[in-house]
């Protein structure tokens, strides 16, 4: 802890502690887990950027389906390589502590997969063939499960989630705020 | 033509007033003069108002909405176009003044909130604080302070609770493993641990210490009561008592066979141990230089307060999870969204559970299109199919029925039968395994029959053709009244064996009647052995089944078994063994102090076995528990079986007199006598009061006033409902209306949406800015094409407006496409 603790200033710490959902250990720890992803690039800056496949061996990202549009989102850069900051933005929206509005934020921006600020029904299609893994919907039930969703959640009726559609149909999914969890 | 244009300044961010401009000092769109008729009026939300003639959209109802809407986006547009500052707007919060150290906070706090990058929310930090922070003074300097050392305590509190927490790093490794569902049911066993710690704990230092640690004392006057007026009516024996108690004798054999087995019993000599009831003394206990500790009372006030924080923990738990599924089921029930969005859980980390997971999705959506066209079955049902369904679900329940009756009666009988053999004349005759086995016999055959019949009940309900979710819950009501009907019958036949008519003096029972004498120490046995054979069965459980099966199934090469594959968590099931569990805790501890000792021990180590199980023995299960469904009805099962538990606990201190053998409550005829001897010795203006407060003409008032508040907040919620079903109907027209203007738009302004059309697209495609933004005006853009925002909760970047170029063209066309980006979320569409 004490090694950790002195690659940050108190400011810095106390300016993280101030803007994320995190406490000082935390972030430490944060720090930690981070810097076993590649030491050698942290040892000299602290703000260096971690390319985007040493993020996705981390075990909880590891084996998630939306790994690469999560780095991706995160990242300040936009392509997908993340500093320390990002990786704490990321933990700290993922964290328990984050509210829920801010969780949804984030998953619009994910699910988004063309980013161009509504889920459209090939966003809808990735969604849900990155979730079924090895075995893929038929085309017949895809479309019918696009049909059902854009039944009960698109709203004005444009064939596309819009961010407020999204967000009342997490209001209605009781298992969002348990899911949308990474504890490190 | 109009020749004044709205500048560029005058456009608020609101969206209704930008319709509300276009229109109104347009006089149409654009210069399409349509004679007489203005645009509005054919905008669908307006025709909708038209035909409803409802009492909804009344013009008071609508103002009301303008003034919240307004309200909501004010924006002052000499100062500043920032969306990012709608947030503070939204909050009251001046950011011009941002002077003290309160609003500081506030601002932090928002500024957490905002989804940008960290050091976007940093720049931004900086330049709220940029200037200089005026201290506040006297009063609300000292609150501020307050404030800011009970956020400091709390997040020191947080931290060191890291580190005490118990089963951390258990609880990380089974949710990467099996889910966040199966987690739900470890969370659950931890809440129940710490919830017996407080009950052992409560009746360790009051009930078992004083006990143990003085020397009894006398039957005082506080304990019978004597010399008191008040009190003179209740009867207090105590003559009755000692002669009784000195008969009371156990045969303490010590062959080291008898030990193990009366340990397993509580009989011999473990009957006379402060296990039992039957320890405990009636006097005043003589805490040196003339104080003096009442057993009695204190026995059943731990009673009633161990009681009493159980219902208040369970009602706090119940309506935490109750709000959740209260939000999802009160509306039309989206299971789609649920699964697609919320499906994957993104803590998982184990590779082969993501593999399962996936598969679990799967199946999930694939059955979830069967249930659709489940319903296009049941639509489809003729009458006579109908019929028939009916009269096989009936049967069925008649069968179902039955084996609860035939359970019920199985174990009334074997209950019987082993009071009466065990205190039959030749009992010492019998081999000693047998004596241990029909002892037992009751447990064992509660724990045969909840294992068995749920299978029983599984297979029997295929045939009843229900939904996939109600055939889970079919099944766990039923399994829920098995077990909870098994104990009824249980207690009912215990009852029947004390309370049989042949009494001699010392209330034993004389032929025919079973010669108990002390009955609360004999239900406190059979408590105790209910206990140890649930505990048992756990461990069998998994050791005797699920470790052989997952041990068979992968180390063995044979096709067949690994087919079959390890066994799965049924999460349903255990949550149901726990609340058992825990059910027989608060029937128990009347009656033998020590079982909630004996609980906590049981489940601390359940939860070892049970993580051995869940990460080594055992697979997530194909239908995946979700945690968030049943959370409140296990719950609700807990409060139904707790009130189930005051009941014979309650009867007992009212109605069924004491045992004058043992027991802190021998010199009395009811246990509840204690409480008004020591109510007889109050002062008597205390006295009074409670007598007037307990008085029927006070009840009465109090129930009729809680009557009324139920039917204010029922009367309250069908109108939240009703508005509910209001704003999702504006909603949706808001967005037809949004839909209809912009294609009024494109189609007025014809060739030139194609280079506009142009332009967004490349405004879409270009990638987002690097470096730290300043902080934009509603008129600037960045290549970043996020939308412009008016919901207060969120904020981004907003398009380019360019100035326009010419007069033709419309103004800040791209306004208009943000028409139709702008978030539906800005309810208060001010029409007039």
């Amino acid at each position: 802890m004490g090694g950790s603790q002195s690659r940050f200033t108190e400011q810095e710490l106390e300016d993280y502690q101030e803007l994320t959902y995190f406490t000082k250990k935390e972030i430490l720890h944060v720090w930690k887990r981070f810097q076993q992803l590649d030491p050698d690039a942290l040892s000299a800056d602290n703000n260096a950027k971690i390319t985007a496949e040493k993020i996705m061996d981390l075990p909880e990202l590891k084996v998630n389906p939306f790994k690469d549009r999560i780095c991706k989102v995160f990242s300040s850069s936009g392509d997908g390589n993340m500093s320390f900051e990002d990786f704490l933005d990321m933990m700290s929206v993922f964290s328990d502590n984050a509210p829920k509005n801010v969780k949804v934020e984030y998953a619009f921006r994910i699910y988004d997969f063309d980013e161009d600020d509504t889920i459209s029904s090939g966003d809808l299609k990735r969604v849900v063939d990155r979730l079924t893994g090895e075995k893929n919907l038929s085309d017949e039930d895809m479309q019918q499960l696009i049909d059902n969703i854009f039944e009960e959640a698109d709203l004005d009726d444009d064939d596309s989630l819009s961010f407020a559609e999204f967000e009342h149909v997490i209001s209605k999914a009781p298992d969002f705020v348990n899911s949308f969890r990474i504890r490190l | 033509m109009s020749n004044t244009r709205p500048k560029l300044g005058d456009f608020k961010i609101s969206n209704s007033f930008v319709t509300k401009q276009l229109v109104e000092k347009h006089g149409g769109l654009y210069g399409s003069n349509r004679p007489g008729k203005s645009i509005y009026n054919e905008l669908p939300s307006k025709q909708a108002l038209r035909n409803k003639l409802g009492a909804r959209f009344t013009r008071k109802s609508l103002k009301s909405n303008r003034h919240q809407a307004e309200k909501k986006n004010k924006i002052h547009p000499q100062e500043n176009g920032n969306v990012e500052m709608i947030p503070f707007q939204e909050n009251e919060i001046n950011i011009f003044e941002v002077k003290d150290r309160k609003t500081q906070w506030e601002i932090l706090e928002i500024l957490k909130q905002l989804p940008t990058p960290y050091s976007v929310r940093k720049e931004l930090r900086d330049k709220l604080f940029s200037g200089s922070v005026k201290p506040r003074g006297g009063c609300s300097r000292w609150w501020y302070n307050q404030q800011l050392q009970w956020n400091k305590t709390k997040i020191f509190c947080t931290e060191l609770g890291y580190k005490f927490e118990l089963w951390r790093n258990s609880f990380k490794s089974i949710e990467g493993n099996q889910g966040s569902g199966v987690l739900s049911y470890f969370v659950f066993m931890k809440w129940l641990f710490f919830l017996n710690i407080f009950i052992f704990a409560l009746q360790f230092i009051f009930i078992l210490l004083p006990q143990v640690i003085w020397p009894t004392g006398s039957y005082a006057t506080s304990v019978t009561g004597a010399g008191n007026s008040l009190s003179s009516d209740i009867i207090v024996n105590t003559t009755r008592a000692n002669t009784c108690s000195a008969l009371y004798t156990v045969n303490v054999t010590t062959a080291s066979y008898k030990v193990v087995q009366d340990f397993l019993q509580g009989t011999g000599w473990m009957e006379k141990t402060a296990l039992f009831y039957g320890y405990y003394s009636a006097d005043a206990l003589d805490l040196g230089s003339s104080n003096e500790y009442i057993m009695p009372l204190a026995y059943i006030l731990v009673t009633i307060i161990c009681l009493l924080v159980s219902l208040v923990q369970m009602t706090r738990h119940t309506i935490q999870s109750f709000r959740e599924t209260l939000l999802s089921t009160s509306t039309k029930h989206s299971e789609y969204g649920n699964t697609v969005f919320a499906g994957w859980d993104f803590a998982m980390v184990d590779e082969k559970s993501a593999i399962l997971r996936s598969k679990s999705i799967y199946n999930d959506i694939v059955s979830e299109l069967e249930e659709e066209k489940y319903k296009q079955r049941v639509a489809m049902r003729t009458g006579g199919d109908k019929c028939k369904l009916y009269t096989i679900r009936f049967l069925i329940n008649i069968f179902v029925l039955a084996c609860l009756g035939g359970a019920g009666y199985g174990i009334y009988s074997i209950t019987d039968f082993s009071a009466s053999f065990t205190q039959s004349a030749d009992v010492t005759s019998k081999d000693d395994l047998t004596v241990l086995l029909v002892q037992y016999s009751p447990s064992i055959v509660i724990a045969v029959l909840n294992g068995v019949v749920p299978l029983v009940f599984g297979i029997v309900v295929k045939g009843e053709d229900y939904s996939q979710p109600m055939v889970v819950k079919i099944t766990l009501i039923r399994v829920v009244f098995l077990r909870l009907a098994s104990l009824a019958v249980l207690i009912a036949s215990i009852y029947v064996t004390i309370s049989c008519s042949t009494k001699d003096g010392c209330r034993r029972g004389t032929s025919p009647c079973v010669d108990i004498p002390c009955w609360e120490t004999y239900v406190g046995q059979a408590f105790y052995k209910l206990v140890i054979m649930e505990f048992l069965v756990e461990f069998a459980v998994t050791f005797f089944y699920e470790l052989p099966r997952k041990l068979l199934t992968t180390k063995c090469k044979s096709n067949f078994l690994q087919k079959i594959g390890p066994a799965e968590f049924d999460v349903p099931i255990s949550v149901l063994d726990l609340v058992y569990l825990q059910t027989l805790c608060w029937l128990g501890f009347f009656y033998s102090p020590l079982i909630p000792t004996m609980v906590v021990i049981a489940v601390f180590v359940m939860f070892y076995i049970k993580q051995l199980s869940a990460l080594y023995c055992t697979v997530p299960a194909q239908k995946p528990y979700r945690a968030s469904k049943s959370n409140s009805f296990f719950m609700f099962v807990l409060m139904i079986a707790f009130f189930m538990c005051c009941v014979p606990v309650g009867y007992s201190i009212y109605k069924v007199p004491p045992s004058p053998s043992c027991g802190p409550f021998r010199i009395y005829n009811d246990m509840i006598d204690i409480i008004f001897i020591t109510y007889a010795w109050w002062p008597t203006t205390l006295y009074s009061i409670v007598d007037t407060l307990t008085s029927t003409a006070v009840i009465g008032a109090l129930l009729i006033l809680l009557i009324l508040i139920i039917y204010y907040c029922s009367a309250r919620s069908s109108v939240y409902k009703e508005m509910v079903k209001v704003l999702q109907e504006q909603l949706v027209l808001d967005g037809k209306d949004k839909a209809f203007l912009l294609a009024r738009v494109n189609e007025l302004t014809g060739n030139k949406g194609g280079k506009n059309e142009q332009r967004r697209e490349r405004a879409r495609r270009s990638p987002p800015p690097p470096g730290p933004p300043q902080l934009k005006t509603v008129n600037e853009v960045t290549p970043n094409s996020k939308k412009m925002n008016v919901s207060p909760s969120h904020t981004s970047e907003i398009k380019n407006v360019p100035p326009p170029a010419d007069y033709d063209q419309p103004l800040n066309y791209n306004r208009a496409d943000n028409i139709s980006d702008a978030r539906i979320s800005n309810v208060g569409f001010d029409f007039d």
